[in-house]
């Protein structure tokens, strides 16, 4: 017999509380309100506390792949996070500039994004949030050749902003 | 943020989020649909894929001790039966949730698949904390869990197994009220049965001899034998001693060991038939006071990060982890133990150009003996213990065989391939059994 959970049963560490405690609190104290306030505008729907909540989400999104070697590259954000025109179902769209695009990238990110997703569910109260992140993983060739999501990186007319870089 | 702001917001998430824990079926869930999605099955295919078959939620009024009747929760899931009768443990723990049963379910489901037995995938488990509980009581839950899932389990149909919590006494249990209740002898309607009662010679050993015979043949991947490597074993239980054992009988020098009481290192190669014969001495069966000429004891976790060419980390969950991982000196890591390495580390272990074999097909040898020991019960005849191992080398030799393949056509990682080869072999069973009605 063996005990624990298997491998493919594993959430990433990240605990949905810290990481979203953190964004609360970021974004609260950008938006000048203290974190209770600041939620209650959250589950009002209200669109600055939804832009700011989203853009400290993406925030520690960039500071969680950053301590993950040196996999990561850059983050990039834009869409309606930017633009203000976020709604309570609203993802966050990011683009994550890797080395190299493999399974094992993939699989992390899609079950960070289910984790979240989960807990910003409850949190806010929004039931028909799909998912919290829209991650496009590119990596040096799709920017080197300006595939897909590559070409994006490089774009004169739809530039998005870099979050962080390595 | 200011430090108050920082702990306001927590108390805030705190409080909205309650106990709400990470759900596992979600996680079982991404990776169904990740694996999908790379081998192009459609939506509807991956939906009947991820739900169980069949949900069972059972409630186990027992006698306590003091006269009261305490009534337990109990359930019994069954995920696919696509590929044979659904197999896989019950476990007796305070954490047990349905999500978490239906999870690992799904999972024994791609563990049977992934070594190619006949057998589905289920699992049970009872809320309770069976250290608070006496003999008698554990006796009574387990006789009453039993009856409340008689309607569903059987050697042909489901066949539970021990797990956390739980072990050879409470499957005798489980068997015995089966047989009382049937009318019949009902030895194959539970496997990890001690052997006077139906269990099979060689299964206490067949998870750590599984791992050494994974190491084989991942080092001979990569042209390297297990005699003169050096190896580190996290964990001297039932799987880390015997694979320890076994490595060292094969030549291999294991240069570290460790379990809860601290860490052995010998550059040279520990003695490992004197450290098993201290640890069958000590009281707790633990490493802690043995010493032999040139033996240091190092600092617990030390042992992962030890300058050899293979790591067996066959202790806990969650060892190898993103603070670690980038100081794994091992080329070769076998899991024993159900994930001990966070999604996190294995990213990092990948960058590193290490090679892990997943707990998936590395711990495999216990579930391949299970299979065995139906097999036995059904025919009601009883092999020797070199049959039992010959016969689990030659599966799990071919199963690694398959990982290994699809991973190198697929160009992803071991454990993706094992994923997406157990999805491919259940979706091929659905598909040739087609949908009822």
């Amino acid at each position: 017999m063996i005990g624990g959970s298997p491998s493919l049963l594993l959430a990433p560490t990240v605990r949905a509380a810290g990481l979203l405690a953190r964004a609360l609190g970021a974004a609260a104290a950008r938006e000048g309100r203290d974190a209770p306030g600041f939620l209650a505008d959250l589950r009002a729907g209200d669109p600055g506390a939804q832009s700011a909540f989203r853009y400290a989400l993406a925030r520690e999104f960039c500071g969680y792949v950053s301590g993950l070697g040196s996999t990561f590259r850059a983050v990039y954000i834009y869409g309606s996070t930017m633009d203000g025109r976020t709604r309570p179902s609203s993802d966050v769209d990011i683009i994550a500039w890797v080395e190299r695009k493999t399974d094992t990238v993939e699989s992390l990110l899609e079950r960070l994004n289910r984790v979240l997703t989960q807990g910003c569910r409850t949190l806010t109260g929004c039931g028909s949030l799909q998912r919290v992140f829209d991650i496009h993983l590119v990596d040096d060739e799709d920017v080197r050749g300006r595939r897909g999501y590559g070409s994006v990186i490089a774009s004169v007319w739809t530039a998005p902003v870099c979050l962080w870089r390595r | 943020m200011t430090p108050e702001q920082v702990r306001q917001a927590q108390a805030t998430v705190d409080r909205a989020l309650g106990r709400t824990e990470v759900n596992p079926y979600e996680m079982f869930c991404a990776q169904v649909d990740l694996a999908g999605e790379k081998l192009g099955y459609p939506a509807d295919t991956l939906e009947m894929v991820k739900r169980p078959e069949r949900v069972l939620e059972v409630s186990v009024p027992v006698r306590m001790d003091d006269g009261r009747i305490e009534v337990f929760t109990g359930y019994r899931v069954q995920h696919s039966s696509a590929r044979g009768p659904y197999k896989g443990g019950i476990r007796y723990s305070l954490g047990v949730t349905l999500d978490e049963v239906k999870a690992l379910a799904g999972w024994m489901t791609w563990k049977c698949a992934v070594v190619d037995i006949p057998l589905g995938g289920g699992k049970g488990g009872v809320v309770c904390d069976p250290t608070k509980l006496s003999e008698g009581e554990l006796e009574r839950l387990t006789r009453r869990y039993t009856a409340m899932i008689l309607p569903l389990i059987g050697p042909h149909h489901d066949i539970p197994a021990p797990d956390v919590n739980t072990n050879s006494r409470i499957m005798n249990w489980v068997m015995d009220t089966a047989t009382a209740l049937r009318g019949e002898p009902m030895y194959g309607i539970v496997t990890g049965k001690d052997l006077p009662v139906g269990g099979a010679r060689g299964r206490r050993e067949a998870t750590g001899r599984g791992v050494v015979i994974v190491i084989e043949e991942l080092l001979s991947r990569l042209g390297k034998k297990i005699a003169g490597a050096t190896v580190a074993v996290q964990g001297f239980g039932n799987v880390g001693s015997v694979a320890a054992q076994l490595l060292h009988q094969k030549g291999a020098r294991v240069v570290g060991v460790s379990d809860v009481s601290g860490t052995l290192y010998s550059p040279a190669g520990l003695d490992i038939p004197g450290l098993l014969a201290h640890v069958a001495r000590s009281p707790r069966r633990l490493i802690a006071g043995y010493t032999a000429p040139g033996v240091e004891a190092l600092p617990g976790p030390d042992v992962l990060t030890l300058d050899v060419d293979v790591l067996v980390p066959a202790a806990l969950e969650g060892q190898i982890t993103a603070e670690n991982a980038g100081r794994i000196e091992a080329q070769v890591i076998v899991e024993g133990a159900n994930g001990p390495t966070t999604p996190e580390a294995d990213l990092i272990l990948e960058e590193r150009g290490r090679m892990v074999a997943p707990d998936i097909l590395a711990n495999a040898g216990g579930v391949i003996v299970s299979y065995f020991e139906w097999v036995q019960n059904l025919q009601n005849f009883y092999w020797g213990e070199e049959e039992t191992n010959e016969r689990l080398a030659a599966i799990l030799r071919r199963a690694f065989q398959g990982v290994w393949d699809h991973a190198q056509k697929h160009d992803v990682s071991l454990r993706t391939s094992a994923f997406m080869l157990g999805l491919e072999r259940i979706v091929e069973a659905i598909r040739l059994r087609g949908i009822f009605p």
